[in-house]
């Protein structure tokens, strides 16, 4: 069947829907194309039937005087009002949001509001609704971006910074429209109010381009966001460790646990060896490397063991120095319940930022290294043997500089 | 202090008001009443009726007289009663004022224009300087 022969139509609406004007605007206008309108649906998408085209009036009334905004009307008005409205023609055709859509063929039969007072005051829980609604939104994207420059926040954006651009794009393009019906049912109460008609005939058309694209992106954004969630939080099974080798230890761009000390390095062998001595590697947009190396060992030197520890690298290299800054602290964010003591770091030249922490037991230590646009965290665990963290810090360091 | 939204009424409301100080009504009986009453110079859309049936119940103006198939009865109350003699009288009185102005007219208006006139002459602003806020 040709899309011009079936029987309903789909159309982006192009107009916010609290929009009142234009919305009954292009509602008629599409009518005279012969497209009745037969239902709004919630993302901005309005169904139509094919007729013959005909002159119809459509109008938005307010579906609710009174009630709580955190309740959605009714789908339907009730039977009295239907009725008193069918008397004088006009007939209910859906809800949108805050609004009933009227519809009427005869072009004698009487406005439905012949009050522009009476009718803004009808507009107070639409009102309400809309400063809810903006509200809300306005919540919502402060706690998601001072989440951003907490500590999890910020790694997740740059862990997986197309998901974070999505949500974003979903919170500002609801939080444009929720600010677009705040504007435009305020703009009409206060027309309303100085005794001025609606214009039942708005130029919906100017800005309709623009509306259209932002809804279709929007429209486009929420399925993608669903792949992409689906993709995070189903993620190949993490337990499939790669065995660090030597081959790929001589590869790494920080010291391993064999730099730090001169003697032979002995790995742990117990259980879950494969996962105590393992390296996994991944990129993203934001860090086009990122390294998560472990390794459980001691370092023997004859009878002396001089460092036995369990030694978890932490690598990003990111794409601006800026990105590198602001993951230190998110860095030490994951590991805050093991070494929680900050101390005086150490003077490292050739380092950007050097954070340094420890726990109250000297059984967790953190070193946190910035360098231009890379970072590296090094925790070590049940760390114990003839060698202090401290001794180890410059090598820590010398392995990570690359000035 | 702010005007409160009731105070004075607009005229859909004054005659649906006026409609039921006649006895209950449904809201297609308050319609044609002002339709009639006014020779057709007060057209009361359903819109405008149902938001105003609605608002009068919830000031306590008028209330719910019962139901006749779909069709709703109002009652007007004291409160209902009193705002609209209280609109009533306020509209007598500034037909009486106009009335008064009229009978009075030709003498007080000459005199009134001319010393409206000499006021003007005084209080011209010289050119050139913006008029006071």
């Amino acid at each position: 069947m040709k899309t011009s022969e079936r029987p309903t139509v789909r159309r982006l609406a192009p107009c916010p829907p609290y929009d009142v004007e234009a919305c009954e605007s292009w509602l008629g206008d599409m009518a005279e194309q012969g497209l009745m309108l037969e239902r709004w649906t919630v993302i901005f998408e309005a169904r139509f039937r094919r007729e013959t085209p005909r002159p119809v009036r459509y109008r938005l009334t307010a579906a609710r005087l009174k009630g709580n905004v955190l309740f959605i009307p009714p789908g339907r008005p009730d039977a009295g009002e239907e009725a008193l409205y069918e008397e004088a023609g006009w007939h209910f055709v859906c809800r949108q949001d805050e609004f009933y859509i009227y519809a009427c063929d005869d072009p004698a039969a009487p406005e439905l509001h012949t009050d522009p007072a009476v009718q803004a005051l009808s507009l107070k829980m639409a009102c309400r609704s809309a400063v809810f609604s903006f509200v809300c939104w306005a919540i919502v994207i402060a706690l998601r971006s001072s989440e951003l420059f907490s500590g999890d926040g910020f790694l997740n954006l740059v862990e997986h910074p197309l998901t974070a651009l999505v949500f974003a794009f979903c919170y500002l393009s609801l939080m444009l429209t929720s600010l677009q019906n705040l504007y435009c049912i305020f703009s009409l109460r206060r027309k309303l109010k100085r005794g001025l008609p609606p214009d039942h005939h708005k130029n919906w058309r100017w800005s309709a381009p623009l509306h259209r694209c932002a809804n279709g992106l929007w429209r486009l954004a929420l399925p993608f966001l669903i792949v992409l969630l689906f993709c995070v939080i189903f993620h190949p099974d993490r337990s499939a460790y790669l065995r660090n080798t030597e081959a790929e230890k001589a590869a790494m761009p920080f010291a391993t646990m064999e730099d730090l000390a001169e003697g032979t390095f002995v790995p742990y062998d117990g259980d879950g060896d494969a996962f105590y001595n393992s390296v996994e590697t991944r990129r993203t947009l934001l860090a086009p490397r990122i390294i998560e190396f472990r390794e459980r060992g001691r370092i023997v030197q004859g009878d002396h063991v001089l460092l036995y520890t369990y030694m978890t690298v932490t690598y990003y290299d990111t794409l601006l120095p800026l990105l590198a800054r602001l993951l230190a602290p998110a860095l030490h964010g994951q590991e805050e319940l093991l070494a929680d003591v900050p101390l005086t770091a150490p003077e490292l030249p050739g380092m950007d930022a050097v954070y340094f922490y420890g726990s109250e037991s000297g059984a967790f230590w953190q070193l946190i290294l910035v360098q231009d646009d890379r970072v590296m965290s090094v925790l070590m665990t049940a760390m114990h043997g003839e060698k202090t963290f401290s001794e180890l810090i410059p090598r820590i360091a010398a392995g990570f500089d690359q000035s | 202090m702010p005007r409160q939204p009731l105070e004075n009424l607009t005229e859909s409301m004054f005659y649906v008001l006026m409609a039921l100080t006649r006895g209950d009504a449904c809201g297609a009986e308050i319609t044609a009443f002002a339709a009639q009453v006014s020779g057709g110079a007060v057209r009361l859309g359903p819109a405008t009726l149902y938001t105003l049936l609605a608002r009068f119940e919830a000031e306590g103006f008028l209330r719910e007289a019962g139901t006749v198939g779909c069709k709703r009865y109002y009652r007007l109350t004291a409160a209902g009663k009193a705002a609209y003699d209280g609109e009533r009288a306020r509209l007598q009185r500034c037909l009486d004022d106009a009335a008064r102005a009229a009978i009075t007219a030709p003498a007080s208006l000459t005199k009134g224009a001319e010393h409206d006139e000499n006021e003007r002459e005084t209080d011209r602003a010289p050119s050139g300087a913006l008029p006071a806020l």
